[in-house]
């Protein structure tokens, strides 16, 4: 398949394609993410924070998105992209969320995911570091080895196992660009025989307990170490 | 289809999410559906199903609504039957499908007097689903269910129906078998004839008969000739795999106009589906979820449409090239009600026409 997906097609962007608007709207994905976690409370109700959120959104003028707003509570973060969510789901006192948004600020999308623990639950806040830790792993390999999008989540599959966790290949990265990407192309990252380029792509890590009814979420731009600061 | 005096529920159309297919019996599969908001229906009523962009097909709901949200429909694999086929053979729990409904007018009425149900195959759904809600009543109305079907296999709900009598006592339950094998030891021919043969001794203030036309029809005069009609009959009559033939049905052709090209589409699409069918280029960057707004159309002033949802009309309110009688096409439900509707494309679907912005980045730092 990676024969047909060449680079130079790939990784085309749009005329309002800067550098600076798409970290700068990086920079405002990030911090949405944050504010609404920090607005998240145990005994919410999931479809509730989902509202909320969209509010917060729609504050920063970010409400329209290239794809949904997704706040999962609990048993809720092993579902995959676009799946729908057990409805009712009350965030309890020692839980697991995710957040998971895909912003559209004026001309240029933000992507960006995140897990976050309440109350005292080891194996959840475990599992949320886990992602992140995954998450700098991969783009590590990616910036050491120049590695291919498809060598990339081999190597996350990899690792995930070696830290007790099944990754979910449904969410193996895809391009961002001034709004739409999904114009130059809509498939996963995971499906390129080329080093991606930096700041022209999105890394997901979704990972899951391999028995229990819970996971974690981490998303961001491949970009490199000093934007991590 | 007869209706009553029932309150209609207002048809809504939203994404539904396969929660389960699980076998129900020879040739069936009961299909479990999550929609992907509220979904009010009254037993007996239907809803229009659409895989894909292809049309949609009507199912009856085969429960009462459930605590859970949870939508039951019972499928029957019809020969040349597109949808049915399309999700028996290839549908798994997380597919999103697209529903429409409720439709059809019919309910329960407990008016005094005996009910005679009359089911063939799957028409079994809607008539189940009436019965909970004869329950949930306490209705006290005596009910016969006359089931018909080919072969003892083919009573995929007996067990459930055998028992019916212990939570609603006036319940009896008559399987009927056109082609028994041996040891069968009960009713034998077609139901609505089995029916005929004990309407003899028993009177009937009620009927509904769903399922096969020709028994529908064949129920309708049996009926009519003991002086049962107008609103004391109830009935659906699904056509395998064309669905009903209300006006409301699904099935329904619906000719639209985009930017002055006209195309056929079928009530029970999105207006989204049914452009992107008709190969007019249209984004739809979020999969219908009311998120991107790139599938905005403007309408006509005139065009008749739902107003938006809450949803929807704050995504408006911040999307680029909105005019007043803006919408989002993937949110706009086709119904015949809809056929002649005009509309123009909006910015960022007219913007592919010429399409020529996407070019190799100059990046600026280093890179991997």
């Amino acid at each position: 398949m990676n024969a047909i997906l060449d680079r130079t097609d790939l990784e085309k962007v749009g005329a309002a394609f800067t550098t600076e608007r798409m970290l700068a709207v990086r920079d405002m994905t990030r911090e949405t993410i944050h504010e609404i976690a920090l607005a998240v409370k145990p005994g919410m109700v999931e479809e509730d924070a989902v509202e909320m959120a969209r509010g917060m959104l729609a504050a920063r003028k970010m409400l329209r998105g290239w794809h949904d707003v997704y706040v999962r509570f609990g048993s809720n973060t092993i579902k995959t992209f676009g799946a729908p969510s057990e409805p009712g789901v009350v965030l309890g006192e020692n839980d697991i969320f995710l957040i998971d948004i895909g912003p559209v600020f004026e001309q240029w999308e933000g992507d960006g995911g995140d897990t976050f623990v309440v109350g005292q639950a080891p194996q959840y806040t475990r599992c949320a570091e886990d992602a992140r830790t995954l998450f700098h792993l991969v783009r590590h390999k990616w910036l050491a080895d120049k590695t291919s999008g498809t060598a990339l989540y081999q190597f996350a599959v990899a690792e995930a196992a070696k830290l007790g966790w099944a990754l979910n290949m449904d969410l193996s990265g895809h391009r961002i660009s001034d709004f739409p990407h999904a114009a130059v192309y809509d498939g996963p990252m995971a499906d390129v025989g080329f080093c991606p380029s930096p700041l022209l792509w999105v890394l997901e890590i979704h990972i899951r307990h391999p028995e229990q009814p819970y996971g974690a979420f981490f998303e961001d731009m491949l970009l490199e170490d000093r934007y991590f600061v | 289809m007869s209706g009553d005096s029932t309150p209609q529920i207002t048809p809504r159309a939203l994404d539904a999410w396969v929660v389960r297919i699980e076998e129900a019996g020879p040739g069936v599969r009961r299909l479990i559906l999550r929609a992907a908001g509220l979904f009010p229906y009254r037993p007996g009523q239907y809803l229009s199903l659409q895989h894909g962009c292809g049309p949609g097909r009507s199912f009856s709901m085969a429960t009462a609504p459930r605590p859970d949200g949870l939508i039951e429909l019972h499928l029957r694999r019809h020969p040349g039957g597109v949808i049915s086929a399309a999700l028996l053979d290839s549908a798994v729990a997380g597919d999103v499908l697209r529903i429409s409904g409720p439709y059809g007018g019919m309910g329960w009425c407990d008016a005094g007097g005996a009910v005679a149900m009359l089911a063939t195959g799957t028409g079994i759904a809607p008539l189940r689903a009436l019965l909970e809600q004869a329950i949930a009543e306490g209705s006290t109305a005596p009910v016969t269910l006359y089931w018909g079907v080919r072969t003892r296999e083919q009573l995929y709900l007996f067990d459930e129906l055998d028992q019916w009598h212990t939570r609603y006592p006036g319940f009896r339950f008559v399987p009927v078998l056109s082609a028994p094998g041996a040891g069968w030891g009960g009713a034998v021919g077609h139901c609505q004839q089995v029916a005929a043969g004990e309407m003899e001794f028993q009177i009937f203030a009620r009927a509904y008969a769903c399922g096969n036309p020709a028994m529908v029809e064949g129920a309708r005069r049996l009926f009519a000739a003991h002086g049962l009609a107008g609103s004391a009959f109830q009935a659906d009559a699904f056509e395998p795999a064309t669905g009903a033939a209300d006006p409301g049905d699904a099935a329904a052709a619906v000719t639209i106009t985009v930017d002055g090209t006209s195309l056929q589409a079928r009530a029970g699409q999105t207006l989204l589906s049914a452009i992107k069918a008709a190969g007019l280029p249209v984004l739809s960057v979020c999969g219908g979820r009311q998120s991107c707004g790139t599938c905005l159309v403007h309408l006509h002033p005139d065009a008749g449409v739902p107003p938006p949802s809450v949803t929807e009309r704050n995504l408006l309110a911040c999307l680029p090239g909105v005019e007043s009688h803006s919408r989002l096409a993937c949110q706009i439900h086709l119904s015949p009600g809809l056929d002649g509707l005009h509309l123009r494309l909006g910015p960022e679907s007219a913007a592919l026409r010429t399409r020529t912005l996407f070019s190799t980045p100059q990046l600026q730092g280093e890179s991997a």
